[in-house]
């Protein structure tokens, strides 16, 4: 039986032989490891690969290659990522060719063993966080389907880090994002990685009028994943891509916890569940529970 | 004039006094505070009033943006939900507030500094109140300063 990745490059060739993509965006192996990377018409396809260290979001890509046919391999977190950014009209699903595949549940790269040893069989103390909320391990809407289907997770509730923090008092969780801003050093790498800050032109390089101070300081820092936190907001798919590139290690991602919770409890909301659900903050119900305001 | 209104105004100034910007709709908040003063209803006078047309303007930045330039406090008054000039600006408003209240209460912000109300152009008393209100919490919060114990780098502490 062939495995995974030879089903995956064979699916690959005959997309670009029928004529179908201009791009794929996959994942390939070298020097041990697994990167993403864009494949033009004639690359060499030998390296392509899926396996467990398959975590980032490929639909980081899209936006910039609007335009042009494009093959995708697309696991729960791209799918989610799809139907946000169809829902906001930056990709056309016409020329998009989504490659379904099973997906085994990521590993941490952090927790991994030197040797790697019995990478497919690590267990749930092995994997991504973000594994362990996963609503679907097979791809809904794939146009070419490869391996095997996948059982149907079930999804693990709320985020563990989020808890932790929100069970500290207002004055120690003060305390304890100032404890990370102060290490933050703005290089902006959450922001590159995270498939939904598409902007061509990001309100931190603003500068008639200038909203964010660019002196990297704890209220500067801050104020830049607070805003950030709004735009995602409603948006964020918790893909985690955000706190896995931070060179610092700051858990970016629990500001958009914050709000991902808030918006499923307040509204019933759970953004790239589907695609036709209104982003939550370009829509309103007359109801909507207010608890603060005067 | 009612006996209560009297009482809420302070006879004397604080040794301190709360800074507070307050984005105020054109056609409900601003009017009711005009009403406020045209009807004479003494209040607390620490609201720096800047008028917006609608509280949907009114983006989360700016309020960020006021705490920098050194807000004790930040108030956003709009159209009672259902009564925006715009039909619905202040629905869309709502949503953006509560999204940004959560992340501010979040990182430990006093919920004390950051205020939403709907005020419409008929509500003076009310506008009177809200202010007062919000005075004198800030009053009893005090001044904001995020970085307290920070060195003049503003590094938190224990950073080198
Ligand atoms: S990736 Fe980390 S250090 Fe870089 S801007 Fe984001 S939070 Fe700050
Ligand atoms: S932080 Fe906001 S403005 Fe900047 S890229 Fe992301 S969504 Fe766009």
């Amino acid at each position: 039986m062939a495995t995974i990745k030879e089903e995956l490059r064979a699916a690959v060739k005959k997309l670009f032989d029928e004529d179908r993509i201009d791009y794929f965006v996959g994942y390939v192996e070298d020097y041990g490891h697994t990167f993403p990377a864009i494949l033009a018409k004639g690359s060499d396809l030998s390296r392509l690969t899926f396996d467990r260290k398959s975590y980032n979001n490929l639909a980081d890509f899209l936006p910039e290659l609007r335009g042009s046919r494009v093959g995708l391999v697309c696991k729960q977190c791209e799918v989610r990522t799809l139907n946000v950014l169809a829902a906001e009209g930056q990709i056309e699903r016409d020329k998009l060719v989504v490659v379904g595949v099973p997906c085994p549940a990521m590993v941490d790269p952090r927790k991994l063993p030197a040797d790697e040893a019995g990478l497919d069989d690590l267990d749930e103390s092995y994997w991504q966080e973000k594994c362990r909320r996963c609503l679907e391990r097979n791809t809904p809407f794939a146009d070419v389907f490869v391996g095997e289907r996948a059982s149907t997770p079930t999804p693990a509730e709320g985020w563990p880090l989020l808890q932790e923090v929100e069970a500290m008092s207002a004055e120690e969780r003060l305390a304890w994002w100032r404890e990370q801003m102060s290490l933050c050093i703005r290089c902006y790498a959450c922001r590159l990685a995270c498939p939904l800050c598409y902007c061509h032109q990001c309100f931190v390089e603003d500068n008639k009028p200038q909203w964010l101070d660019k002196s990297v300081r704890p209220e500067n820092n801050l104020h830049y994943h607070i805003i950030r936190a709004i735009h995602l907001a409603g948006r964020c798919i918790e893909c985690q891509e955000c706190s896995r590139v931070c060179p610092v290690g700051i858990p970016v991602d629990v500001l958009n916890n914050v709000l991902a919770r808030d918006f499923a409890e307040r509204f019933g909301y759970l953004a790239g569940e589907t695609a036709e659900a209104k982003p939550a903050l370009t829509h309103y119900e007359r109801d909507d529970k207010e608890d603060f305001i005067l | 004039m009612a006996e209560e209104e009297k009482q809420s105004v302070r006879e004397t100034a604080a040794p301190w006094e709360p800074n507070v910007v307050g984005f105020l709709c054109n056609w409900c908040s601003y009017a009711g505070a005009d009403l406020a003063g045209t009807s004479r209803i003494p209040y607390a006078c620490n609201v720096r009033v800047i008028r917006v047309p609608c509280s949907s303007r009114v983006d989360p930045l700016m309020i960020l943006r006021a705490f920098r330039e050194g807000a004790d406090g930040v108030l956003v008054s709009g159209c009672h939900p259902g009564d925006c000039h715009y039909i619905e600006g202040n629905y869309y408003a709502r949503r953006k507030l509560i999204a940004l209240k959560q992340l501010l209460d979040h990182v430990g912000l006093d919920p004390r500094r950051f205020r939403v109300s709907w005020v419409s152009a008929s509500e003076g008393r009310k506008w009177a109140k809200v202010v007062e209100t919000v005075t004198r919490d800030l009053l009893e919060a005090g001044p904001f300063h995020y970085e307290e114990n920070g060195d003049d780098q503003g590094r938190a502490p224990g950073r080198g």
